[in-house]
């Protein structure tokens, strides 16, 4: 009756059921109070109704027929929960046939990639350029981001990334890697139906470890393995693994990729390059997958800032060698 | 560390005052006279005649003080500096001298060729005054505080004054360099206020931090020659007076280096204007787009900073010392917004500003914070102002006739340089002209020069002072300038 509390019950004093007589004035003021409920609609003001009722008799009333309504609710209960299983039924079905067109469709690979653009392009498009976030990628030139070449080539019928490239006043003269990077970067022929983002590079001297930073907000996302994970997540590409059975492992892996970079001595770096040699076993990718991962590129990246060729074993200098030939080629 | 050498120093020369002092009273019977011709100083110190340029006066060679440091120890040098402070303790007394920004100190104690009057009158040179002094160069392992030449102090044998400066000075060196370090509440709180300053510039000059600015301008001057100047261009000075009642930006026009200098009365006494400024402006003609020339002066300003950065690195350091602020940085290529990314940028920061407005000094600041935070560079480019802020000559966009092919370029959230794409068909600038209410004949001659064929040109001017007031982040535009004018002040 008055809420959820039980123990004490207070006595309704004013009823609002109650139809209103209005009085018969010279003229009628307009209702300054909005419509709460059908039955003080008609009144314009609230006033005692004409038939006054015994407190007592209400109460009663009102208790009796509370307890009628519990008791006749009971059947009704059943049968609306009847009702609610039948429509939940009903909603497993329809989740069955969307799966299976789902699958349908994802016979041809090339259909749902093809969807995925077109969801993207058509929020893209529909923001103008200049609206269009400009991402900010500041990297150290001692430890040149190569992934990101791999990335702007993976993401190409997805999106493409233009860069323009800046050379911080921290910074003096840039080592040759990182000039051929630049190029790359700079020169990639962008297809003209994908949506673009402007991506500004920074040649920064960081003050973190050398790491690189990618500033969407306020606060950068440091780490190169970090910045290949925002990406896989902001944008829907092959390059996403979250929905994959192995994301934890990938998520280690590139944990070892951003360790590698930081390895102060060589006899770290080679247990980590160890690491990654396992999860590469004989197949063609790491974690023994048929595709390249962010894994790859992170890993390709670490180990083309970190180490050279003496220290990789034949396993993964092929590794390497493929990574160059099919992710960078193709 | 001062006081631990001293006391090395005093015991064999308590030992030589013990004999000297026998000797005197083995003759108790001279008078002053006598005692002062006993001075073993007599001859090595005193006021020099005028220097009149005579030739038969005696030349020394004068070595400088910032070559003053180990390779030299243990030789006799002259040097002329100004007396920086004298500190006389008992048989010793301690000078520092002062060259330009580098000091070194000067010890001058009793022994047995400096007598005590010696001392005595070195104490009492008045600071700010011009000696030549006569000394041996003595290394000091642990290095001396609080002067530029820490590895050496010199042991004085001959101490001449050249110039002597009146002992009342309008403001303390000392004073005037002190660190302007808010934050610090311990340290001595004495300030030399900017108009006592700028009343008193010759004394003002004289302190390293100026000293460090005004070799810095001229390294903004120089680099900006020089740059240019491979670049191909041609200096050219242009009148400084004309007629009053153009528009103040008018004469700017087709100059490459100009002092402009004109009273303006309605100039604002702000931190960063000045009524007489050196401008340096260039001009350029341009193929096909005016981005052709933003873009050079981009790369001029980049090249500029380069130079600053690796050349004048001392300076900054020294500047940064008295008046502390964050190292310039910048881009390369500099970093070029459109105006509308500006307006988005305030607009996310909650700055609205309309399409056709200009950004308001505290917008503009807030910008700069804004750009800083996300690019990290002080020095950027906004491209395509509205055209209804722009002067009458700004070439209208072609694309969008609100929008004009103007831009420009801030050092630290501060507008330095203004350009745009002249208008350089005379019709269309006539038809400007007019609709800004301009009287056409009283630009005639303007309009006029474009009669007889002209290719399209941009350009944009800077004021030097305020570009190196930015560049090393001082808080008022008259540090940079040597005799600053403004509405209160044309002397000195």
């Amino acid at each position: 009756m008055n809420g959820p509390i039980r123990m004490y019950r207070t006595r309704q004093i004013v009823r609002h059921d109650i139809a209103v007589e209005l009085p018969q004035c010279m003229y009628t003021l307009k209702n300054i109070h909005p419509m709460k409920n059908g039955m003080v609609a008609s009144t314009d003001h609230v006033s005692s109704s004409a038939k006054k009722l015994d407190i007592f008799d209400q109460n009663i009333m009102i208790y009796l027929r509370f307890q009628i309504q519990n008791n006749h609710n009971i059947p009704g209960m059943a049968e609306l929960e009847a009702k609610q299983e039948d429509i939940l039924k009903q909603l497993a079905e329809l989740k069955k046939q969307i799966i299976s067109i789902k699958s349908d469709l994802k016979i041809s690979p090339v259909q749902p990639k093809k969807r995925c653009i077109s969801s993207s392009m058509t929020t893209f498009s529909r923001t103008e350029a200049d609206e269009l976030p400009v991402i900010v990628i500041n990297a150290s030139p001692t430890n040149p981001p190569y992934s990101l070449e791999i990335v702007q080539r993976l993401l190409r019928n997805v999106i493409t990334l233009i860069f323009s490239v800046h050379l911080h006043s921290s910074v003096s003269s840039l080592p040759e890697g990182t000039k051929q990077l630049e190029k790359a970067l700079v020169n990639f022929s962008e297809q003209s139906n994908t949506p673009k983002v402007n991506v500004r590079l920074i040649w920064k001297k960081q003050y973190f470890d050398s790491t690189t930073e990618l500033l969407v907000s306020h606060v950068p996302i440091r780490g190169e393995a970090n910045l290949l994970r925002y990406l896989s997540r902001a944008i829907r590409s092959p390059l996403t693994y979250d929905s994959e059975p192995d994301c934890i492992e990938i998520d280690s892996l590139l944990d070892i990729c951003y360790l590698i970079v930081r390895a102060r001595t060589k006899t770290e770096r080679t247990n980590l390059l160890q690491m990654l040699n396992k999860s590469l076993g004989k197949s063609q990718w790491l974690l023994g997958r048929g595709q390249a991962s962010v894994a790859d590129l992170a890993a390709y990246s670490a180990i083309k800032q970190a180490s050279n060729a003496s220290e990789i074993s034949a396993n993964l200098g092929k590794w390497f060698q493929r990574c160059e030939t099919v992710l960078l080629c193709h | 560390m001062q006081k631990a050498k001293r006391h090395k120093r005093k015991r064999p020369k308590k030992a030589e005052k013990a004999a000297k002092k026998a000797e005197h009273r083995s003759l108790p019977a001279q008078n002053e006279l006598v005692s002062q011709e006993d001075d073993v100083s007599a001859g090595k110190y005193g006021n020099l005649p005028l220097i009149r340029s005579d030739p038969s006066a005696i030349r020394r060679h004068f070595t400088y003080l910032k070559e003053l440091d180990k390779s030299v120890a243990n030789k006799t040098v002259w040097v002329r500096a100004r007396l920086h402070t004298a500190r006389a303790r008992g048989k010793q007394c301690f000078v520092v001298l002062r060259q330009r920004e580098f000091t070194v100190q000067v010890l001058v104690n009793v022994s047995d060729s400096v007598s005590k009057s010696m001392v005595k009158f070195s104490s009492n040179i008045t600071k700010e005054s011009i000696v030549d002094i006569e000394a041996r160069v003595v290394e000091v392992p642990s290095g001396v505080a609080g002067c530029s030449q820490q590895e050496v102090e010199l042991v004085a044998s001959q101490i001449w004054v050249v110039s002597a400066s009146v002992p009342q000075l309008p403001l303390q060196i000392e004073d005037a360099c002190r660190p302007d370090k808010p934050e610090d509440e311990e340290g001595l709180n004495i300030r030399v206020n900017q108009d006592t300053r700028l009343d008193n510039r010759v004394l003002d000059l004289r302190t390293p931090t100026s000293q460090a600015i005004f070799r810095l301008e001229a390294g903004v001057c120089r680099l900006f020659r020089e740059i240019l100047t491979n670049r191909g261009f041609v200096e050219i000075h242009t009148p400084k007076i004309i007629p009053a009642a153009s528009e103040g930006e008018l004469m700017y026009l087709l100059s490459v280096t100009s002092k402009a200098q004109f009273l303006e009365q309605r100039t604002p006494n702000t931190h960063r204007h000045l009524t007489e400024f050196t401008g340096l402006d260039l001009e350029m003609a341009f193929q096909y787009h005016y981005h052709e020339v933003m873009l050079t002066i981009g790369d001029l300003f980049t090249e500029m900073f380069k130079g600053l950065r690796d050349q004048y690195h001392t300076e900054t350091a020294i500047v940064g010392q008295q008046f502390p602020a964050e190292p310039f940085t910048f881009l390369e290529p500099p970093l070029v917004l459109q105006y509308p990314q500006a307006r988005k940028m305030l607009a996310e920061a909650g700055v609205e500003i309309g399409e056709e407005e200009d950004l308001s000094t505290p917008a503009e600041k807030l910008l700069g914070r804004l750009i800083k935070a996300k690019y990290d560079t002080d020095f950027y480019i906004l491209d395509k102002y509205p055209l209804a802020v722009r002067p009458f000559y700004t070439m209208p966009d072609p694309q969008n006739s609100r929008i004009s092919n103007s831009y420009d370029m801030f050092m630290r959230g501060e507008e330095i340089l203004s350009g745009a794409q002249r208008i350089h068909d005379p019709e269309l600038l006539t038809e400007r002209a007019k609709f800004h209410n301009i009287d056409i004949t009283k630009i005639a001659s303007y309009i006029d020069a474009f009669k007889y064929g002209c290719p399209p040109h941009a350009g944009g001017g800077i004021g030097l002072e305020r570009v190196v007031m930015l560049y090393l982040g001082l808080d008022n535009v008259r540090k940079t300038s040597m005799f600053p004018r403004d509405p209160k002040r044309v002397t000195p």
